[in-house]
């Protein structure tokens, strides 16, 4: 195991081959890969671009700065590192109202833009904490409306498709809290 | 109803609208910062590339099959039941193909089943861990992670359990 995952992925899964017989099945495999991810950046470059071009609109009337204040009072204090930065703690809460409202296609673009910021302003060749914590929010955040899996229930005829909804909320205020206090825990040593 | 369209739209009107309102030159504006979202969608599109070639060899290896079978008897433990377990193992990589998944698992065993709302809220709440780290860390050119994998991953796996609860 090396600390490289992609490498470490990319290994297992040809010593699975060798020794389930799937060999053989690999290549396919990563030329659909690498298909996929040319068909999915030629998808998301309009994405990416209206959403992009909005938050520059945004940045340019004084949205974001107001947004960064709004919630920033509720998430500033847990990124200690960049709560002073409007820009970054503007892209940081946009990207996380993008992911509450089910805005996914938004939700990327805003957090890349939060990351550049974050490795500017704080010179960073590794992880930091702060970005740490971004993440961990990023990865158990709320999500309002689970559209598409409600379609897919619909689809596959349920009874009540929204059934689902509340549970997957409440879920995801227990993965933040867990994730908040496993990000300031495990990040102690690095404050 | 979905009433996500109707936040977009206004979420969208909204901003352009406020821009006009303070006087910002609003397509010299959405122009220039679509210049930066085409370059970032560029610039992350060879870490994507490896990514989702490392998750579809995964999967077409039969890694997350061994997977399913390994933690069948530990997901018991927790209450959570191993049929929802092809949903909950290939999330942490991948998206769409939790959905992919997910939609086998609803055909399987009945979308309002103890089976089909466990495996829905597992999807809903967790995220694709390690492709969002390997893009949002690519894209900066980040490659010493920290212990971002660890944090992530423990709430999706207390989520995960967390879910069989909730479905009853």
């Amino acid at each position: 195991m090396t600390k490289n995952i992609w490498t470490n992925l990319v290994v297992l899964s040809a010593l699975f081959g060798l020794c389930w017989g799937t060999l053989g099945e690999l290549p396919t495999a990563a030329m659909d890969g690498a298909a996929q991810a040319v068909e999915l950046t030629v998808t998301m470059a309009g994405a990416y671009m209206l959403w992009m071009g909005l938050l520059e609109i945004g940045h340019q009337s004084g949205l974001n700065d107001k947004m960064a204040r709004g919630l920033g009072k509720i998430l500033g204090p847990l990124f200690p590192g960049v709560r002073r930065d409007k820009e970054a703690m503007g892209a940081i809460c946009m990207n996380i109202a993008a992911n509450t409202l089910g805005m996914g296609s938004a939700a990327t673009p805003f957090g890349l833009k939060a990351m550049e910021r974050m490795k500017k302003i704080q010179n960073a060749k590794s992880a930091t904490y702060d970005m740490i914590m971004f993440l961990v929010l990023n990865t158990s955040s709320l999500l309002l409306i689970p559209t598409s899996i409600i379609a897919l229930r619909t689809a596959c005829g349920s009874t009540d498709p929204f059934s689902v909804t509340l549970p997957i909320i409440l879920d995801s205020c227990i993965m933040t809290v867990v994730g908040i206090a496993t990000a300031i825990l495990m990040g102690r040593r690095m404050r | 109803m979905d009433i996500t369209p109707y936040f977009m739209a206004v979420f969208i009107g909204g901003i352009v609208l406020y821009g006009a309102v303070k006087k910002v030159d609003c397509l010299e504006a959405f122009t220039a910062g679509a210049k930066e979202g085409l370059s970032t969608c560029i610039r992350i599109l060879p870490y994507l590339c490896a990514m989702l070639i490392a998750v579809s060899m995964l999967r077409a290896s039969g890694f997350f099959d061994l997977l399913v079978r390994v933690l069948a008897p530990v997901a018991k433990v927790f209450g959570l039941p191993p049929e929802a377990l092809p949903v909950a193992v290939i999330r942490p990589f991948s998206g769409g193909g939790a959905m992919a998944v997910l939609a086998d698992t609803l055909i399987a065993y009945g979308p309002d089943s103890f089976i089909g709302r466990t495996s829905c809220i597992i999807l809903g709440c967790s995220e694709a861990v390690f492709y969002t780290a390997s893009i949002y860390y690519g894209s900066i050119g980040i490659k010493d992670w920290g212990h971002t994998i660890p944090a992530c991953m423990l709430h999706t796996i207390v989520g995960m359990v967390c879910a069989s609860f909730l479905a009853r």
